[in-house]
């Protein structure tokens, strides 16, 4: 309904107008899913210690706690934040554990040592956590044609995947929302994963971790595939997940084997954004099929501007697995339509033109196009497209950014001759 | 119906002749104004004194046999770059006003400075090599009948043109008779309802989100004019099942409630309450029925006038809402800290209001003959945000529901110094 679509528009909003993790962000945040834990724990450890919150990460990472997906929030009880929240509690300031509800706050169990895995299994149900998985496969056994416990139960599995793959290759990669909810509004902004997801730095995977970690979800995904629900659900861990999956090699098999359903969803709907999230996310972990010939086996409608082919989403994998002339050349025809479409400010004086705005039009078409031209083998045109919107903007950034992308592309005469011309 | 009456208001831009005046950014060039027209494009221009053929070219392209080539018109300013590129174009002088149908390259395939009829605008058409939208679909559809894109952006096509000349039909028809006859049914939506069911059973219109740019989501529900086609309410009747089975895997999918609610308006049998029957609410579920099925039920209950199953589930969503600003307004209250100044997330973001959903619950209560609770809740919504138009709209609302005591008592409400 309407207050829901206006809800939705809040998370970013706020967390550019109120900085990061405010009650009010965390609030909107909590609305969304359904499902969300009903309590954090709190765990305050001595000045200079780490014993207690030490203690409860490895607790809650045992296999017997782990399902239950326990938010913890350490602090040291020498800072203001540990005092401030012990005193809304009207608790003691000494080193302890607490779970707090997480819609009113009120206080649901605490303890000053580390419980028994047992115990603290029980105050967590008492708590209202539940392994969700298993409720949802509960669900499943009587209604197995819902859409949305499958939905909600392959993203339980993928969140479980990520956690214990993250803790077996020993590293910790940042989902886009954890950036957001963070403050890094340019960090959540970039392509998930980046810059921080360097695979190849982490510990490797055996089969056996790899199985653990991954078991779970590619059987379930692999279910979905063989009754074709696939189709129809919505898979949000290709956008939000975190990007583990090419360290797997059941992951990898997994996607080469049901890729060519993917592809044939695309021939019916080849501009279908979900279907394209979830070829790329398969793509970029299997890295065994291109996506140059799948894009060439494509009929797009009539209708489809030339700007708008191939789709915007594809674009970054085709630019990062562009290499023949033929690549940069079929992409250079896609940045080309998107030029001529527009109006631009790089191709105005007005002073209504920011800084920012022609910073964009640079990153997202002139730049492109030029890269293409260069990489096509036509200088040219790049030098053309250069000159043209130098004379038109009189942009003194241009000048440094072209030659610097001319140097990147191998070509030091243009670079030099575009820093020139500054 | 509101709704799928705003999507078309929405559609209709890209999909109507139109005339569309460019004067509003004289840079853009011909080509640019032709660019998103493969199909071809009428065009004006007015002579010196502004006299121009807009008005004319506009109705003579609403008029069969233009009609059918769905055609849009731009009326282009003499003082624009499009302007000066076209007069030049034509050789033109400023003496007449012009039209004239373009195509790419720019090229004039037909030009005229007097108003043209329908039939020479579809002659001059038939006579250039220009293809029109459906048609260019259509070829291609014959080379790749499972295109699914394709074939949504056909229907809409198809489904634009058929409720223009449904609308022509039946306007010549007594209002107690608003059903087309056989033969204008077929003449008139023959192809769209073949299509349509071409569509549905190949069956993306179940796909997880294709993007809000997709033709699919748009094409997926049938015709708002499909209640006056006995064509397309049979197609309904017997494509129904398959929807409700869909809605019951999803049923917190909007997209299917919508397809739903349009297939029920082309006069297929169902209730909200009935495709939820049996249903079991997902584990953890926070609303049941589902957020996205709050519409069916209001419908349910406003063609029915029976609004017993949808008031408690407008009511869940009343509260769900409330409880929900409550919890912002706490956190906000917590963001500005002891020193910070008065919290009202709900003024500030317009909702926890008076809008279209409290409006329903006001509607249940007062038809259930629950006056204090209606006035209960208009007092809550109002006391958060008091614009008198909030008042005069519940007022009306209530005087619809035969409660003129409410009503006085909320249009007082509205009036300064109240």
């Amino acid at each position: 309904m309407l207050l829901k679509r206006r809800l939705l528009l809040f998370p970013p909003l706020l967390a550019g107008a109120l900085g990061a993790q405010t009650a009010v962000q965390r609030t909107l945040m909590d609305r969304e899913g359904e499902g969300a834990p009903p309590a954090t724990l709190w765990v305050v450890d001595a000045k200079g210690g780490r014993a207690l919150a030490e203690g409860f990460s490895s607790l809650l990472g045992a296999s017997a706690l782990k399902v239950y997906q326990v938010p913890m929030k350490a602090l040291a009880l020498d800072g203001a934040k540990a005092r401030e929240a012990l005193a809304s509690h009207g608790l003691p300031a000494a080193p302890q554990w607490y779970l707090a509800d997480a819609r009113t706050g009120a206080l649901r169990a605490r303890g000053t040592a580390l419980p028994p895995p047992e115990a603290f299994a029980r105050t967590l149900q008492e708590a209202g956590f539940r392994d969700r998985a298993q409720d949802l496969q509960a669900y499943l056994k009587r209604n197995p044609d819902s859409l949305e416990a499958r939905e909600q139960l392959m993203a339980v599995l993928r969140q479980r995947g990520e956690a214990a793959a993250q803790r077996f290759m020993g590293i910790q990669v940042d989902a886009r929302r954890e950036r957001l909810e963070g403050g890094d509004l340019a960090g959540a902004s970039a392509p998930e994963g980046s810059p921080k997801t360097d695979l190849s730095q982490a510990k490797p995977m055996g089969a056996v971790q790899d199985l653990e970690a991954w078991s779970a979800f590619a059987q379930e995904l692999d279910t979905v595939f063989r009754s074709g629900q696939w189709r129809e659900m919505d898979m949000a861990w290709t956008r939000e997940g975190r990007p583990l999956d090419a360290a797997s090699l059941t992951l990898q098999g997994l996607y080469l084997r049901w890729m060519p359903a993917v592809e044939e969803a695309l021939r019916q709907d080849p501009s279908s954004e979900s279907s394209w999230s979830l070829w790329c996310r398969m793509s970029e972990a299997s890295g065994g099929r291109r996506l140059r010939p799948l894009l060439d086996s494509l009929r797009p409608s009539p209708l489809t501007p030339k700007s708008e082919w191939p789709p915007e989403s594809v674009i970054p994998l085709l630019f990062a697995s562009a290499k023949t002339p033929g690549d940069w050349q079929a992409l250079k025809a896609h940045y080309q339509a998107v030029w001529e479409d527009g109006s631009h400010p790089l191709l105005q004086r007005s002073v209504e033109q920011t800084a920012s705005s022609r910073e964009s039009d640079w990153s997202g078409c002139l730049g492109p196009l030029i890269e293409c031209c260069l990489r096509a083998g036509d200088a040219t045109q790049a030098d053309a497209l250069f000159r043209g919107a130098m004379e038109a903007s009189r942009w003194g950034s241009l000048a440094e950014k072209a030659a610097a992308l001319a140097a990147r592309c191998g070509q030091p005469a243009l670079a030099a001759r575009w820093k020139a011309a500054r | 119906m509101r709704r799928v009456l705003f999507v078309a208001l929405l559609l209709a831009p890209c999909l109507r002749a139109q005339v569309v005046l460019t004067a509003g950014d004289t840079r853009v060039s011909l080509v640019q104004v032709l660019r998103p027209h493969p199909e071809g494009l009428f065009l004006t221009l007015p002579d010196a004194q502004g006299r121009g053929l807009d008005s004319a070219t506009q109705a003579a392209l609403e008029q069969e046999p233009a009609l059918a080539l769905q055609l849009t018109m731009q009326a282009l300013d003499r003082a624009s770059t499009s302007g000066r590129e076209l007069a030049a174009l034509g050789g033109w002088d400023s003496t007449r006003p012009h039209w004239a149908l373009l195509g790419p390259g720019p090229r004039i395939y037909a030009e005229g400075t007097e108003a043209p009829s329908a039939t020479a605008l579809a002659e001059a058409y038939g006579r250039s090599p220009l293809r029109t939208r459906a048609d260019t679909l259509r070829e291609f559809l014959r080379a790749n009948p499972d295109q699914g894109e394709a074939q949504a952006q056909l229907l809409l096509q198809l489904r634009d043109l058929a409720e223009r000349r449904a609308e022509a039909a039946l306007a010549s028809r007594p209002k107690d008779h608003p059903l087309l006859g056989d033969e204008g049914d077929d003449r008139i939506w023959g192809e769209y309802a073949d299509r349509y069911e071409r569509f549905f059973n190949l069956g993306i219109w179940r796909d997880a989100d294709p993007g809000a740019s997709s033709p699919v989501l748009i094409a997926a529900k049938l015709s708002v004019a499909a209640e006056h086609s006995p064509r397309l309410r049979e197609l309904a009747a017997r494509l129904m099942p398959a929807v409700e089975e869909a809605l019951r895997d999803k049923p917190s999918e909007t997209r299917r409630w919508d397809l739903w609610l349009s297939f029920r308006e082309a006069g297929a049998r169902g209730s909200a309450g009935a495709v939820l029957a049996g249903l079991d609410p997902l584990p953890g579920a926070r609303r049941w029925p589902p957020e996205a099925a709050v519409d069916a039920f209001v419908e349910d209950a406003q063609q029915s006038g029976d609004w017993r199953e949808a008031e408690p589930v407008l009511q869940a969503a009343f509260d769900a809402n409330e409880a929900f600003l409550r919890q912002l307004e706490a956190a906000a209250k917590e963001d500005a800290g002891p020193r910070g100044g008065p919290v009202d997330m709900g003024g500030a973001f317009g909702f926890g209001q008076w809008n279209g959903e409290v409006a329903s619950l006001v509607e249940a209560k007062l038809h259930l003959g629950k006056p204090e609770e209606a006035d209960r809740i208009f007092q809550r919504v109002f006391a958060r945000v008091p614009r008198p138009e909030f008042a005069e709209a519940a007022a009306q609302l209530a005087r619809d529901c035969g409660a003129e005591a409410l009503a006085d008592k909320w249009a007082r409400m509205g009036k300064p110094g109240n």
